[in-house]
């Protein structure tokens, strides 16, 4: 118990002692690792809020039998298409995607959909993409898509049909 | 999270690092990148403006694929809030296969750019 709670206020405690003498003392790594937290802490302030917004009103808006039709039990492959679109309007990460995984699962989508959402949400991200596409080259972007998505949806299927026999839910924390 | 982020990226001068991956230590350098990909926690617009400079600086695609693929899929970083959703079993699942993934797309990039003979 005590461990945990040292990671928990100890590094961080640690970290922002670290930054404060590095300003204090110009220590440049020390003020450059400042900027950068908080230029993270910037990006997480606004884009969290909005996010859970977004899944609350997803919530209250789309009714469940549209989620079941489109991404339930009798939706075939194509409900990777449309996890895969939804994915790609995914900002800030995976962390991000896991309450909207939950809120899809509680709505009646299948496992092998929510998995394939997730793994999309990770790599099909569109504002994320334009950035590879800018540094690294369309290339390396078509065909990252090309074998990354076609394997994120078999392992999707194979872990999701494991999921469905096992009696296996996806928790809210 | 954050912090540890923060600190480990401010160590890390693209520059120097870059010539740690060349093409005749393609294998090494890909598993490197993996794991590191694995285990930080950046946001796309830090780690794509450093991909890009390490591609500036020679290191080669297939490296950069293992490096950002890793990076957007697998999270050693965010296990506890994973875990919160999925429990243990499936989050390791889901990671491992991920980890796969990743380097099958860097395979994928390296016989592309002919980086792979």
């Amino acid at each position: 118990m005590t461990g945990k709670r040292v990671a928990r206020w100890g590094l961080p405690a640690a970290f922002l002692l670290f930054v404060a003498v590095s300003v204090l003392i110009e220590i440049p790594a020390g003020v450059r690792a400042g900027e950068h937290f908080l230029s993270f802490l910037r990006e997480m302030a606004l884009i969290v809020p909005a996010a859970f917004v977004l899944i609350g009103l997803f919530e209250v808006w789309v009714p469940r039998e549209r989620v079941e039709r489109h991404l339930g039990e009798g939706a075939g492959l194509s409900s990777h298409i449309w996890s895969t679109l939804l994915a790609g309007t995914t900002v800030g990460g995976l962390v991000l995607a896991f309450p909207v995984a939950y809120a899809l699962r509680r709505k009646g989508a299948r496992f092998a959909v929510v998995l394939s959402y997730l793994g999309a949400a990770g790599v099909a991200r569109v504002p994320m993409t334009l950035f590879e596409i800018s540094f690294l080259g369309a290339g390396f972007t078509l065909i990252r898509y090309a074998v990354a998505l076609p394997l994120i949806v078999l392992s999707a299927e194979l872990l999701g049909r494991h999921l469905d026999r096992s009696g296996f839910e996806i928790k809210s924390p | 999270m954050l912090s540890a982020a923060s600190f480990v990226l401010s160590l890390i001068a693209p520059e120097r690092i870059s010539i740690l991956f060349t093409r005749d230590r393609l294998a090494a350098g890909t598993t490197i990148a993996a794991v590191v990909g694995s285990v930080t926690l950046m946001p796309g617009f830090i780690s794509f403006p450093l991909a890009g400079i390490l591609l500036r600086n020679g290191v080669p695609y297939t490296v950069l694929a293992a490096f950002t693929v890793s990076l957007m899929l697998v999270g050693v970083a965010t296990y506890p809030i994973e875990r919160a959703y999925l429990g243990a079993r499936v989050t390791i699942l889901r990671n491992v296969l991920s980890l796969v993934i990743a380097l099958l797309v860097a395979l994928a990039i390296g016989f592309a750019f002919g980086e792979i003979p």
